[in-house]
């Protein structure tokens, strides 16, 4: 698809951001934006890609560069002038009341109400029926939002932008938690607003297949300067992802990072060594049997709401089930603090969950050995402080331990998770709930290189993802779930990203 | 002067007082109060409360009235339902201390209207100390303009004088802490001119904030603090405590008013300590007393000055005032 | 990377500025006191404005500890009113020997009803404390028989008034329970109360045992709670129903004041103490400066209100400044190159 032939809807002239005092997120960025068009806009964390959203949506100001849309130059001072202009954004965190109902959530801002005017449902109903028809599937009215799925969840939030009746609209990584089928609904949505409507469509998105399939033009960022704008059809895959992984220095970089996490020997286990899980059943859980060993990487994949989660809850002991978990031949106790005594560790994709992340890297990692004393001793400064200064040399983190963990990338914060538990040592299971949600390819990269080496050790990896790459990548096995049971079982080598596709696929056919 | 019209109005209800007590003695009054309901309202759970409350179920008993009591916890809005649920239960009397003098009077007009039996005690009802309010039965009480007199006297006398003097209050927005200060100040300025009040603090009736005001006020003032007027005896038990880790324990005078057992301990260390006491006890029993005799049919109002009530007449040559010299002579009733 | 650091450091000065900023204010106050009155400076002053906070002091140490977990508890006030009652009966019957043990265990056991109606009935810590509180003050009024238990013996009024090394008894006692605090606020569990107040899910995955260490403080609160009350049956020679009723607000005032955060997470043991300590000294110097009753309630108000705003302006002035997390959509990407992925 070539570009139209038309003058373009936004220029974005030699537009920079600059923090206080000195840190430079966005350099002299020249772009243009067309109507009708799809502009994927990739790049790594911190590259600049959302700085630039945040400026287009008037969440903040340039500090130097203009921009112009239909020609004429705009200031945006806040997000109402935004959406006078007509620019809607769509964001990855979903910004939506689960209280209120589909219906109502997409008239909350900007209804055109009085500010005390009364407030009846009939508009929005009517408004989000109108919007609605454009959009295959969506929730009915009334539902409220709590109970959708996210991938209904992100339709709404579709809905609630187009009833602003943008005329460029802005998708920031709207895509990370669904489902490759969900996402591939949403990306022809996105193309048939873009060329049926003549909207221009902003996707910015990790996923670079996703970004060279669906996209009419690809732009990409490299440390706040733009490295990359030329039509989809003329990129290669690897141009991009060159640009993703941080250019050529960072490639180095990252080589020199894994050699430095350093291989221990890989010990045997005993018979009875494992994690064995007979009937554990729990809220959205049929009774589940499944068991991994040493050195294993075990895998669970299925839509959003296959119960996936709740099982690997349940195995953490976040959350009540029946049946039975036993780990190197001891039936574990219910408490979860007990279960991380046990090196029965779990950790989140949500870094907010996840790390106290007003806290420091070395707060951080200690926390995790803190129940390992008694409970009345105080615990020694010297040794926390020397083994903060090993996990985070051994593991190859970007930053000092006395540093505040939130001054770390996002990809960064959640190495120190996964490097904290690794270096607990053996036994080891490690309960990874769609750990690298968010995170991009560097990061990404990392943590998969993280787990590896765990696993070689002879640690059990227990793994959720809702990146079907990323199963693809890691695990030796995949348990296939669908509303709550295993439709399908993969082993190496058949599994990858069309295969478990499929496997969901046929499952639900299975099931249904 | 305010000091001799005071005693005039107390020698006239003193004589109304014993008219009264004469005239209805239990074996010469007539049935109608017998078994009669008869509401006991208090404004919250207080060991004066309690005394009082002590005070008017022992009366109720002796005259057969079915006493009811209810407790306001505080709140003028409670006070003020009790007392129209009592006259919607067919009430014939009330005795009330109330919650609020000036916010009770709608209320107690309309149990007054409906022909209910009403008598206050310990705290007057409406905006005046020491009157009955109209239309309703009668009051035992102090006169606390009086009773704040008496003690500015003694206070005065125990300092020869003159000095510095600091008052602590529990409330200024309360009427009863109002009338005292206001009449204790007066009368200083009055008799005493020599008598300087330095600081008027507010313990807002909370014993810790008494015992705090007046260790800061001791170290702010030193040796030149003479006396202190601390209204509530609780909150000058908690000073007197604190007062015995400094060095001007048993040189600063303290002055209240209550008549409770723990602060006249303190007397009888040999303190320089002064109480105005008051008799719960016996201000319940007068209060259902009058009640009793207005259901038998004397409408008649009776105003039971505190110095008139049984337990506080032996004091009448000491000017109601106890202090070491005679603080034998009193029976503290709560 | 140089740059870096200038910043973290300005940032921090700023921080810890907007931090000190009551207490400072306070400080100033009350050298400004000193010069109208050299008397306000002295150790018999500041040891007499000890003596006045003992005992909500020796209940804040428990609030510190449970405002470091993100909790509160409105109850002391019901605690320790029924145990200067209870502790006033028993000591009557029972002295002083029977006493002082059992109401530390009336007050462990009331921070145990705590416990059970927040950690297993599920309630949040608010509504819990409000409406045990009032149960446990209605306890005391039954238990006095709604007047005040007066007390024999005043061998224990006249010990805690006991000039130790020129200074009262009561006030060892209470330096007494500072150091316990502050040492078991460096113990594991004490630490593991700051993870559980900056963020519960963080500190369950990372293996705390979040419902037995949240309940430690209440327990702790409950017995100095106790020791408080006891400490009031000896300031006023008798157990009194109504002790300890602006306790709840005073404690947590104090904490809040010293830089303790309201939100949990943050704070120490020794600035709840300095807070509570600023309590007494600005009711002291208002007194010293005969500033009308009502004004002082006032200028109370607004410290603590000032107190509790800038803690909220310091943690806000520290999110923005210090690193924003990269993905978050509305915090803006401040990521020095030299910490990114490379």
């Amino acid at each position: 698809m070539s570009a139209a032939p038309t003058a373009p809807l936004l220029r974005i002239v030699d537009v920079g951001k600059v923090y206080p005092p000195n840190v430079r997120a966005l350099n002299g960025i020249t772009l243009d934006i067309r109507a009708g068009e799809v502009t994927a806009l990739l790049g790594a964390n911190g590259a600049g890609k959302s700085t630039l959203a945040r400026i287009l949506t008037g969440v903040e100001r340039p500090t130097s560069g203009t921009l112009h849309l239909d020609g004429r130059p705009i200031e945006l001072a806040d997000t109402r002038d935004a959406h006078r202009h007509g620019i809607a954004c769509i964001y990855q965190e979903l910004p939506l009341l689960p209280n209120l109902s589909a219906a109502e959530n997409i008239t909350l801002g900007h209804t055109g109400r009085p500010f005390l005017g009364l407030w009846s449902p009939q508009p929005s109903r009517r408004v989000y029926a109108e919007l609605a028809k454009e959009i295959p599937d969506a929730p009915p009215p009334d539902v409220l939002v709590g109970q959708l799925s996210v991938a209904q969840r992100q339709k709404v939030a579709f809905i609630r932008a187009l009833a602003a009746h943008p005329r460029l609209l802005i998708v920031d990584e709207g895509t990370s938690s669904l489902s490759l089928s969900e996402r591939q609904e949403m990306q022809s949505l996105l193309r048939s607003l873009a060329h049926a409507r003549g909207i221009a469509v902003i996707y910015i998105t990790h996923f670079i297949d996703d970004a060279l399939s669906c996209s009419d033009r690809i732009v990409a960022l490299l440390d706040g300067k733009l490295a990359l704008d030329r039509p989809s059809a003329d990129t290669a895959r690897a141009d991009v992802l060159h640009i993703l992984g941080g250019g050529a220095a960072a490639a180095t970089a990252r080589a020199e990072a894994a050699a430095r996490v350093k291989p221990v020997e890989r010990k045997t286990a005993g018979s009875g060594a494992g994690l064995t899980v007979t009937n554990l059943a729990c809220s959205g859980v049929a009774p589940l049997s499944f068991s991994t060993g040493v050195g294993e990487c075990l895998g669970l994949y299925g839509p959003p709401g296959c119960g996936a989660t709740e099982a690997l809850r349940a195995v953490a002991g976040l959350s009540p089930h029946s049946g039975r978990v036993d780990w190197n031949g001891e039936v574990l106790p219910s408490a979860m603090a007990q279960r991380v005594l046990r090196n029965v560790v779990y950790c989140n994709g949500d870094r907010a969950k996840n790390l106290i992340l007003s806290w420091t890297v070395a707060g951080n990692i200690n926390l995790l050995y803190l129940f390992r004393q008694a409970l009345l001793s105080i615990p020694s400064a010297a040794a926390a402080r020397a083994r903060a200064a090993d996990v985070v040399s051994r593991f190859a983190i970007k930053g000092t331990p006395n540093e505040a963990i939130r001054n770390l990338s996002g990809g960064n914060q959640q190495r120190v998770a996964v490097a904290r538990t690794v270096s607990l040592g053996l036994p080891l299971l490690l309960i990874g709930d769609d750990l690298t949600r968010g995170v991009d390819i560097v990061g990404r990269s990392h943590i998969h290189g993280l787990l590896r080496a765990a696993a070689g050790q002879g640690a059990a990896i227990l793994l959720y993802s809702s990146d079907p790459e990323e199963i693809a990548n890691l695990c030796d096995r995949v348990l296939v779930l669908r509303d709550g049971h295993i439709v399908d079982v993969m082993r190496r080598p058949n599994i990858s990203v069309p295969s478990l596709e499929a496997a969901v696929q046929v499952g639900r056919r299975a099931h249904a | 002067m305010k000091y001799a019209h005071v005693l005039k109005g107390s020698c006239a209800a003193l004589l109304f007082g014993a008219a009264a007590l004469v005239g209805s003695a239990p074996a010469s009054a007539d049935d109608a109060a017998k078994g009669a309901v008869v509401y006991n309202l208090q404004p919250v759970i207080f060991p004066y409360m309690a005394a009082q409350t002590a005070g008017v179920e022992k009366a109720a008993k002796e005259y057969g009235v079915k006493l009811v009591n209810a407790n306001a916890n505080g709140s003028l809005e409670t006070q003020i339902s009790q007392l129209k649920a009592a006259i919607a239960a067919g009430a014939k009397g009330v005795v009330i201390q109330t919650n609020d003098s000036i916010g009770i009077m709608p209320a107690i007009r309309e149990a007054v209207d409906a022909g209910v039996c009403v008598a206050g005690a310990a705290v007057a009802i409406g905006p005046e100390t020491g009157k009955v309010y109209p239309g309703t039965k009668g009051l035992a009480a102090w006169n606390e303009n009086y009773a704040a007199e008496l003690l500015g006297e003694a206070i005065a006398k125990a300092i020869g004088g003159e000095g510095d003097v600091a008052i602590e209050v529990g409330l200024l927005t309360n009427g009863t802490s109002k009338a005292r200060h206001d009449s204790i100040q007066a009368y200083w300025k009055a008799h005493y001119p020599k008598i300087r009040v330095v600081a008027v603090e507010q313990h807002q009736f909370n014993v810790d904030k008494a015992r705090q005001i007046a260790l800061s006020l001791v170290n702010r003032l030193g040796d030149s603090l003479k006396a202190m007027y601390i209204e509530t005896n609780p909150g000058a038990i908690s000073v007197l405590q604190a007062l015995k880790t400094t060095p001007e324990n048993g040189k600063i005078v303290i002055g209240s008013i209550g008549g409770e057992k723990g602060y006249h301990d303190f007397i009888r260390q040999g303190l320089p300590v002064i109480d105005v006491p008051e008799v719960p006890l016996s201000e319940g029993a007068a209060a259902l007393k009058m009640v009793v005799d207005c259901i038998n049919g004397n409408k008649e109002p009776v105003f039971m000055a505190e110095q008139d009530l049984p337990g506080l007449t032996g004091l009448k040559s000491a000017n109601y005032t106890v202090t070491k010299a005679n603080v034998n002579d009193f029976k503290p009733e709560w | 990377m140089q740059n870096k650091n200038v910043d973290d450091l300005v940032r921090s000065f700023k921080t810890n500025a907007l931090r000190i900023a009551v207490p400072a204010c306070i400080v100033i106050l009350a050298i400004g006191v000193t010069f109208v009155n050299y008397r306000f400076m002295s150790v018999r002053n500041m040891t007499a404005i000890l003596y006045g906070i003992a005992p909500a002091g020796i209940v804040g140490m428990g609030m510190a500890l449970l405002l470091f977990s993100g909790r509160f508890d409105l109850s002391v006030g019901g605690i320790a009113a029924l145990c200067a009652v209870a502790g006033a009966r028993l000591m009557n019957d029972y002295g002083l020997g029977v006493a002082l043990p059992a109401v530390v265990v009336i007050g462990i056991a009331c921070g145990a009803v705590n416990g059970f109606v927040i950690f297993r009935l599920k309630v949040n810590s608010f509504v819990a404390t409000l409406g045990s509180g009032y149960a446990f003050s209605g306890v005391a009024a039954v238990l006095s028989g709604q007047s005040p238990v007066s007390v024999h013996d005043l061998s224990w009024t006249d010990f805690l008034n006991f000039q130790l090394v020129s200074v009262p008894v009561v006030i060892w006692l209470y330096g007494a329970i500072v150091v316990v605090s502050l040492w078991f606020s460096h113990t594991v569990a004490g630490r593991s109360l700051y993870a559980v107040g900056a963020n519960e899910e963080a500190a369950r995955y990372a293996g705390v045992p979040v419902t037995l260490v949240s309940v430690l403080p209440f327990l702790i609160t409950g017995a100095y709670c106790a020791v408080a009350g006891m400490v009031t049956v000896g300031y006023n020679a008798a157990g009194l129903a109504t002790t300890g009723s602006d306790w709840p607000l005073t404690a947590i005032a104090g904490a809040v004041i010293g830089g303790v955060s309201i939100t949990g997470g943050e704070g120490s043991i020794i600035a709840a103490f300095i807070g509570m300590f600023l309590i007494g000294v600005v009711q002291n110097a208002l007194v010293f400066t005969n500033v009308d009753t009502n004004y002082q309630t006032i200028i109370l108000g607004f410290v603590i209100v000032l107190a509790v705003t800038t803690d909220i302006m310091a943690r806000k002035r520290l999110m923005q400044m210090s690193g924003r997390d990269a993905d978050a959509p509305e915090a803006p990407v401040v990521q020095p190159k030299s910490t990114q992925s490379p």
